[in-house]
């Protein structure tokens, strides 16, 4: 089965909908024990953007007795019809209904997706609390970074799995295919999951405890070198929104900044060698003829082998017209050289995120850069024939004063003094072309700021209000909404109790929350109270608060996080894991 | 240059895959395939691909053409085989010559082509349309909705004699089929 044409014909980008594409697994259902179904819960171009769903789909399809297939959330054209003709979401490659599968896995990338995680449920026939689903029903299980605080999601999925997804997703089949064998039941697989590394059941989860009692430890891949890659990429028939293969360089990062999640929660660092990454990118360009190769880590020139890499890459692939991309590069002399090795020279534009105008909250978010080497990077991007820059900016930051504001757009301002104070004939002759783009801060679990009270709608609005005042008219300036922010932060740090909110929210439509022409405030003000995003979002927590995520453990203790939130209050610098070891308490860091 | 003409077709859900989409796609089938394709010169070098005339989005195409620009002559049967290798399902390579050094591109040559349309079961028309907005015109004509199924049978090119099918070669003996 298929969607039927006049469904396709209907929407927007039927292509979203239809599978077939090169690299995907074909298998006889027949012949397979275990159904899985990979739901990405956004839309199609989005989720096949995602390296972790191409990993978990080759490393399950890797595996006889196990079908994995995919599925992303219809966009609401598709939606309107499916609810009309009454149409199950159904999974891409076979064309079967999400309801006959034994397991359903959705990633959680971002907070604003959970309705979506609803919605395609309902859109399945599944009823959405896991206390209504009997045994015929799909086991739904999710992972991805927001699994890291569960709870907000716990009344829906029936485990999370927290950690790095190749570590045991199989001991999880095995225990699942044994019990299937021995007739045991839904809650037996779930007993006996209970105590894999990653896997927390929120239905065994006795909250009568203070969050002192037995945690949940993430899992996690010890040797990145030897983990399992997939030599073929699946490679979409429509344009992605990251139209590229990429090759996950390293895992974590050295230099903990403090808003960034990913920063701790992914700790530690472990490499890829020189030699594993140049063969895998040499398998994926040849298995998926794809133009473009992207070097994925949270700080690419933070790898020690950067040079060598991209000089071997970019020989490789130069002569085939494979284009070798860096992304999350910071500013600095390194990375500037890289770029131009990558062959990147030829374009026009770099995007740079001091994230903090003033060198006062850069220190206070331990970005460690300072405004000579901003501005040095950025002057030697001119020079070297690039006049589009972007910069991103936060605010909301924790202990940020006016100062720190205004802070942002003088920093602005002296990158275009950089380019008129270079020599006529050595800049660029079109001009400089300068934006900023202002994001509002969230904070989030496992970072030094999670304790932090977000700013409330009007705060970030006088805030983005005072940049506008008070920026060169020649620099561009653009500013992600507030409010989807705010709700951001209240799904990001909820409790059990903001099930009932996220349900509310989808009940009452929320769909794309993601998207911003599809996000309603007045909505999820409605689906929670105003009292209860304040007390999610906005409340300054303190650091003896049980918190809704303490029964999870990524490795970082509570005391580091605690220290380095008084390091911030104290603008002092913690230096990066190389330098020296700050002490967070993850185990198998080569660092410390 | 020579030029590898391609004849297939595109059937089933691959009628739902839109033109620029079909270029990259077969852009990367000719590199997974190995082709010695023909770069263009200049800033931003892109493969030489192209097609005789975009399909409508929902409309399948049974005998439809690219032309690929080759660094070098290659056996148009190996190139079709490998090519065909590379393809998703529902889109099949059929047959693959050298263009004549003579030909126009296929995409100057394409003016016309005969379509097959069923706005109902079992009422079934095949009518000839120009290129430049037929099909549009005679579906707002005859008042057929969007989601009719519509199928390109074959892409045409003007003779002395008429229309004929774009893919035969028509000036000499040397068309094998």
């Amino acid at each position: 089965m298929a969607y039927p044409d006049y469904c396709l014909a209907a929407v927007e980008k039927p292509g979203r909908y239809i599978g077939n594409e090169i690299n995907i697994a074909r298998k006889n259902v027949e012949d397979i024990d275990i159904r899985f179904a990979f739901c990405f819960p956004d839309v199609y171009e989005i989720g096949m953007s995602h390296m972790g769903l191409q990993i978990m789909y080759a490393l399950l399809n890797e595996r006889a007795d196990t079908y994995c297939e995919r599925s992303f959330a219809p966009w609401t054209d598709m939606e309107i019809i499916l609810r009309q003709k009454n149409i199950p979401l159904l999974a891409l490659e076979t064309g079967d209904p999400l309801s006959l599968f034994d397991f359903i896995g959705f990633t959680l990338q971002y907070e604003l997706c959970y309705t979506n995680v609803l919605n395609m449920l309902d859109l399945a026939g599944i009823p959405l609390f896991s206390s209504q689903r009997d045994e015929k029903a799909p086991i739904i299980c999710a992972g991805g970074s927001c699994a890291v605080n569960p709870e907000p999601m716990a009344d829906f999925i029936d485990f999370f799995y927290i950690g790095d997804g190749e570590a045991c997703i199989n001991d999880i089949l095995d225990i699942y295919k044994a019990n299937k064998f021995n007739h045991g039941t839904k809650r037996e697989f779930l007993r006996n999951i209970r105590n894999v590394p990653g896997i927390y059941v929120p239905v065994l989860f006795d909250d009568s405890q203070d969050g002192s009692s037995k945690k949940t430890e993430k899992a996690f891949v010890s040797d990145l070198d030897s983990s399992y890659f997939p030599k073929s990429y699946i490679t979409p028939l429509i344009e992605t929104v990251q139209d590229r293969v990429s090759v996950e360089v390293f895992r974590g990062c050295i230099r903990g900044c403090r808003f960034c999640q990913a920063g701790y929660i992914y700790r530690p660092v472990r490499e890829r060698s020189l030699e594993t990454l140049i063969k895998q990118a040499d398998d994926l360009i040849k298995t998926t003829g794809q133009e473009e190769i992207s070097m994925l880590s949270l700080s690419a020139s933070d790898y020690i082998h950067c040079n060598e890499l991209i000089t071997a890459l970019t020989q490789k692939l130069s002569p085939i017209h494979v284009n070798v991309s860096l992304p999350s590069l910071r500013i600095d002399k390194v990375s500037l050289e890289l770029m131009s090795k990558a062959g990147e020279i030829r374009k026009s534009g770099l995007t740079f995120a001091p994230e903090a105008g003033s060198q006062r909250m850069r220190d206070i978010i331990n970005k460690g850069i300072t405004e000579e080497e901003i501005l040095r990077g950025i002057r030697q991007a001119f020079e070297s024939g690039r006049n589009r820059i972007k910069l991103y900016f936060m605010i909301g930051l924790p202990y940020e004063t006016e100062e720190d504001i205004l802070a942002i757009p003088a920093l602005a301002e002296r990158v275009l003094d950089q380019f008129f104070s270079i020599p006529k004939d050595k800049r660029p002759k079109n001009g400089a072309n300068i934006s900023i783009s202002v994001s509002c801060f969230v904070p989030k679990p496992f970072t030094p700021f999670q304790w932090v009270g977000q700013d409330t709608l009007e705060t970030f609005r006088a805030k983005q209000n005072l940049i506008k005042r008070n920026l060169n008219r020649k620099i561009r300036f653009s500013y992600h909404d507030a409010e989807q922010s705010i709700i951001e932060a209240a799904l990001a740090r909820g409790d059990r109790k903001s099930g009932q909110a996220i349900y509310n929210a989808w009940k009452n439509g929320a769909r794309f929350d993601g998207w911003s022409e599809k996000f309603s405030y007045i909505r999820w003000v409605e689906s929670f109270t105003q009292t209860e995003i304040d007390f999610y979002a906005h409340r300054e927590r303190t650091s003896d608060e049980v918190l809704p995520w303490d029964h999870i453990d990524v490795g970082v203790s509570k005391r580091f996080l605690i220290k380095e939130y008084n390091q911030a209050k104290s603008a002092q610098i913690t230096p990066n894991c190389r330098e020296s070891c700050g002490g967070c308490g993850i185990e198998g860091c080569i660092y410390a | 240059m020579p030029r590898l003409l391609v004849l297939f077709s595109k059937t089933d859900v691959m009628k739902f895959i839109g033109h620029l989409d079909l270029l990259t796609l077969f852009q990367r089938a000719i590199n997974r395939a190995g082709l010695p394709v023909r770069y263009s010169q200049g800033f931003n070098p892109h493969q030489k691909v192209g097609f005789a005339a975009p399909l409508p989005l929902g409309v399948e195409g049974l005998n439809e053409v690219a032309e690929i620009t080759l660094e070098k002559y290659c056996e148009p049967y190996d190139a079709a085989l490998s090519l065909a290798k590379q393809m998703p399902r529902h889109l099949f390579i059929k047959d693959a010559r050298m263009a004549e050094e003579y030909e126009k591109k296929s995409a100057a040559l394409a003016c016309a082509a005969k379509y097959k349309i069923r706005p109902r079961e079992g009422e079934e028309t095949e009518v000839t349309l120009n290129l430049a907005g037929g099909l549009k015109q005679y579906m707002k004509e005859f008042k057929i909705p969007d989601y009719t199924y519509v199928s390109r049978i074959e892409l045409l090119r003007k003779t002395e004699s008429g229309l004929v099918p774009l893919y035969q070669i028509y000036k000499g003996n040397n068309h094998e089929s």
